[in-house]
């Protein structure tokens, strides 16, 4: 009650404190003509009863005054007063204020945009219940070179059954294909199949109809389906009566139960349609098949190490108990959203720090501009403070004159940051996760409003104190004469071009060691030729080709007709594209060698036709490539790279040896030719060697198809889509493009750094040139009487331009050295985005030091040749 | 216990007494002020001013406009229950406060 009425009075003193003033003086009036009207009654003449009334009640203007402060808003409405002075100033001097506004629209719309990404992508939670609880569960191989592998269904049960830290384990195979038909084009969807107990676990629920069920977790009841609500809108034109509709996936029949909500973007965005996970129970006995992603909720109270350490205990206890299979098989829990976002988390925070320095520098520069407008009303303030004006209140002054710019600026800076998230985001490369979470939140906004107040602080407060500083009396009286003033005066003037320096240098080092990283990388030869060869892929339904030779055959009739078109010179198939993100890995026994001697435990599966080392130009380098009579029923043969060759090569000539994959007793393979090593994963990487085998021997299911054209790649799409719905209508195709975009994509995010640091950098270093040369400029003109006297003394103009090189050489040095140093300490983070490069790369270090100090040369220059063309006698008649 | 400002604190006293007995405007509590103290307690008249607008933003009184004995537009003002309170805890205080002083004066 009282509160509210606290509040009330004080937001109407604030908005009607005309009215308020008003009444009091009504009030204060009335009071008087009582006394008045007494002292009249006692018998004085009106004239002496005014005199004596206004002598009983007092000053009146005074009491006035004193009414108002004890409504406790005074210094809101001073501020009020300082803003709206602030308003004029900046129409008063139009440039100046554009200057600021523009500095401060600049930097706080670059701090904005990249915290909103930083934000949504790294530190946002997931849009799960109780995100932090949520982990995934890796297993790692040290002893086979695996530091990070997926999970085995075996593995997932004991853990289930034994441990006592997670509420609960699921389990799925996040990347599945699924081929929609019956609507309208083909299309494949990008799906997972999960077990039922994952949305409870992950703490979701559907946004129409129901999640899975336990019972459908059974095969043979998996024919269900859960949309998420982007496929739902896209495909279905939303629907309402969606749930308990039949669609075709694969040819076969699966019954929509629901839709997920909008946020609902598990493991990625990418993915669009969910079905149960179901699993042949024989792996339970065997133990094989590391296919699955793993995803379990921490019990409350439970923490990450003992988490760890449990699933330690719990794995060594399994390996145990299954020497053979479980040897050396660990278990890993990882945070879900550290997991998400582990590939762009330090990237991202090295563009935001990059995004701060070019803050820290622009508001140097509106310091500095801010100061010598100061220095300017000088006279004013000390006059003011000589008359009692406290001196927080000149602070409090000069931070609300800023307050119109500062707000301007802000809304243009969040302006531009909403154009940067709406317009750019989008062209983020994939692989960048959670971009669907980049937009301006809260703390976003926050952060926003208090970057804007620390600009007020730093920018407002410090040429407050620098205007009011030194005996006020005694700047009253100096200040009439243009003298050279205080020395000390410019000392923070100094500290902040150094600072600007050094934070330029530290930017531009970092993109110099960027620039010459993706130099590097562009150098490396991927070991294929992606010119003119485009690629798409097709994921090839087992409902209708359920037996592997049906797909072969289906792979050799899609071909035939690609083969027939003109604009083909040889066109191949293979299961996993190099770059394009997928692969396929496990161990391989070469005959006569100890699996144990060598580490083969990880190598890359490949099933190719027999044209797919023409079309992509990886060359043979002995034996014979895959013929098409290498069949189902001919002897099992492989091809080998020249990484494994040059392991068997301790034994002679590889052709004819023999290698197999070393479980479930598969046949052994002749290894009939050596084709050379590709980057596969990427080219920044190169961890496996890789083996081939024939497309008809080991058939897969998921095939991307390459072909090499004669002429521009990018034109054949169309006329690919047609030959292969000649062999089949229903069946559609995806990632469709060329093999150079493909490598270009596989770089993108390096690319995009390595563009935003060094645009970042070029910025940088434009401002910093700008403040330098205002400070210089700013002494050079406070000295001219100086230099007019040294030139009258006989100062050669040579002497008078070294004397302002020296200066901002030294400001140079010190702000060289400085940045270098940061670049120093910050070698190590930034190692980690670097390619064949180090962090200490000397060429990087001394170009960007040549480049700064160029730079700050020409800044230095013009005022130094201004100061050299003084007229002595003008100089010193001037005063 | 928070030290007391004896005039500022005594003049805030004053007028809540005056005003628990009834609303008044501002000449009537300077007269009851007057009156109460048998003319003891000369307060200038015009510092209620400051006093009352300080009292009615902490809460403890309100003023409602309304038309006194004489016929003329006044402001009257009349404690809040909030304003009650404080007025028992000032009382309080400066009962224990002259207690004190008189207690100090009185010893030889």
């Amino acid at each position: 009650m009282r509160i509210a009425q606290m509040l009330l009075m004080r937001l109407r003193a604030l908005v009607r404190g005309d009215v308020a003033d008003r009444e009091l003086s009504d009030e204060m009036r009335s009071h008087l003509d009582h006394l008045v009207a007494e002292y009249i009654a006692r018998g004085l003449t009106p004239d002496a009863a005014r005199d004596a009334a206004r002598r009983e009640f007092g000053p009146v203007t005074q009491l006035t005054e004193a009414s108002r402060d004890a409504r406790g808003v005074t210094w809101f409405r001073n501020g009020w007063q300082d803003i709206r002075y602030g308003a004029r100033l900046m129409r008063r001097t139009p440039g100046f204020a554009a200057a600021a506004i523009l500095t401060i629209a600049l930097g706080i719309g670059a701090t904005t945009a990249m915290f909103s990404v930083v934000y949504g992508v790294v530190l946002r939670p997931l849009p799960y219940r109780d995100p932090d609880r949520l982990v995934n569960l890796w297993s790692t191989a040290i002893k086979r070179g695996l530091p990070r592998a997926n999970v085995g269904m075996a593995n997932v049960y004991d853990w289930k059954a034994r441990n006592h830290v997670f509420e609960d384990i699921a389990a799925l195979r996040a990347v599945a294909n699924f081929n929609l038909t019956g609507q309208g084009e083909p299309e494949r969807l990008n799906g997972s199949r999960v077990s039922s107990n994952l949305f409870p676990v992950l703490g979701v629920t559907p946004f129409v109809g129901r999640t899975f069920t336990e019972d459908e977790d059974e095969i043979g009841h998996e024919h269900v389906a859960l949309l998420t609500y982007p496929l739902w809108v896209r495909r279905f034109g939303a629907d309402p009566g969606i749930v308990g509709r039949t669609i075709s996936l694969n040819g076969e029949p699966y019954t929509v139960v629901g839709v997920m909500r909008p946020d609902f973007a598990f493991p990625t965005r990418e993915f669009q349609i969910y079905t149960p996970l179901t699993f042949d129970p024989a792996e339970l006995v065997n133990r094989m098949n590391y296919s699955y992603l793993a995803v379990a909720r921490l019990k409350p109270g439970v923490s990450l190490v003992q988490a760890q350490s449990e699933m330690t205990v719990l794995s060594a206890q399994i390996e145990r108990e299954h020497p053979k299979e479980n040897e050396g098989i660990g278990a890993e829990v990882v945070p879900m959203l550290d997991d998400t976002v582990s590939t762009v988390k330090t990237s991202l925070y090295i563009l935001l720090a990059a995004v701060a320095a070019i803050l820290l520098i622009g508001c140097a520069n509106l310091a500095n501009l801010i100061v010598a407008r100061a220095l300017m009303r000088q006279r004013e303030l000390a006059v003011r403070a000589a008359l009692g004006a406290a001196r927080a209140r000149l602070i409090l002054q000069s931070v609300g004159e800023l307050v119109p710019m500062l707000v301007i600026g802000g809304a243009l800076g969040l302006l531009g940051a909403a154009w940067v998230i709406a317009a750019l985001v989008p062209l983020l490369p994939t692989g960048v996760p959670r971009v669907e979470n980049i937009g301006l939140h809260l703390p976003v906004l926050v952060g926003t409003a208090v970057t804007l107040a620390t600009i007020a602080i730093f920018v407002g407060v410090w040429p407050a104190l620098e205007a009011s500083r030194g005996g006020l009396s005694a700047s009253v009286s100096d200040l009439s004469r243009g003298n050279t003033g205080p020395r000390e005066r410019s000392r923070v003037r100094d500290l902040l071009v150094v600072a600007q320096i050094a934070a330029t240098m530290w930017l531009v080092i970092g993109a110099a060691l960027l620039t010459r990283s993706f130099g590097e990388l562009r150098q490396v030869r991927p070991g294929f030729n992606p010119e003119r060869v485009y690629s798409l892929h097709l994921a090839i339904p087992r409902s209708k080709y359920p037996r592997d030779r049906d797909v072969a055959a289906f792979g050799d009739r899609i071909l035939e007709q690609v083969r027939a078109l003109p604009e083909v010179e040889s066109v191949g198939l293979v299961n996993r594209l190099p770059l394009a993100g997928g692969t396929q890995t496990g161990g391989i026994e070469l005959e006569g060698i100890d699996p144990k001697a060598t580490v083969l435990g990880n190598v890359d599966y490949r099933s190719v036709t027999p044209d797919y080392f023409r079309t992509l130009e990886i060359p043979i380098l002995s034996g014979r490539t895959f013929a098409d009579t290498d069949t189902e029923a001919s002897p099992q043969v492989a091809i080998i790279d020249e990484r494994l060759a040059k392991v068997v090569g301790t034994l002679g000539n590889p052709i004819g040896r023999r290698v197999r994959i070393p479980v479930m007793n598969l046949p052994w393979l002749t290894i009939v030719g050596v084709a050379g090593h590709i980057r596969h994963d990427r080219l920044d990487e190169d961890t496996r060697p890789q083996l081939y085998f024939p497309y008809k021997q080991r058939t897969q299911d998921r095939m991307a198809l390459a072909v090499r054209t004669r002429t521009d790649p990018a034109l054949i799409g169309g006329s690919l889509v047609a030959a292969i719905r000649a062999v089949d209508p229903e069946q559609p195709v995806y990632d469709a493009r060329t093999l150079e975009a493909v490598v270009d994509r596989s770089v993108a995010q390096r690319w995009l750094q390595t563009v935003l640091l060094g645009s970042f950098a070029v910025i940088a270093v434009v401002l910093a040139s700008i403040g330098v040369y205002g400070v210089i400029a700013y002494t050079v003109g406070q000295r001219r009487r100086e230099f007019g006297i040294r030139l009258a003394l006989g100062a050669r103009r040579s002497e008078i331009v070294g004397l302002v090189m020296r200066r901002g050489v030294v400001l140079f040095a010190a702000g060289a050295a400085i940045g270098l140093v940061a670049a120093a300490a910050t070698a190590r983070v930034l190692a980690s985005l670097l390619f064949n490069i180090s962090g200490f790369d000397v060429v990087s270090l001394a170009v960007s030091t040549a480049i700064l100090f160029v730079v700050a040369l020409a800044a230095c220059g013009l005022p130094a040749r201004r100061a050299a063309s003084v007229d002595p006698s003008l100089a010193l008649r001037s005063e | 216990m928070k030290p007391i400002d004896l005039v500022q604190g005594t003049l805030d006293l004053l007028i809540l007494k005056s005003l628990a007995l009834e609303p008044m405007h501002g000449w009537a509590i300077a007269g009851r002020i007057r009156q109460l103290s048998n003319d003891v307690l000369l307060v200038q008249q015009g510092s209620l001013y400051p006093a009352l607008q300080r009292l009615e933003y902490q809460g403890w009184i309100k003023a409602k406009w309304g038309v006194s004995e004489q016929n003329r537009r006044a402001k009257y003002y009349q404690l809040t229950r909030a304003g009650r309170r404080q007025l028992e805890r000032e009382a309080a205080a400066w009962e224990r406060l002259a207690a004190a002083v008189t207690l100090v004066v009185r010893t030889v």
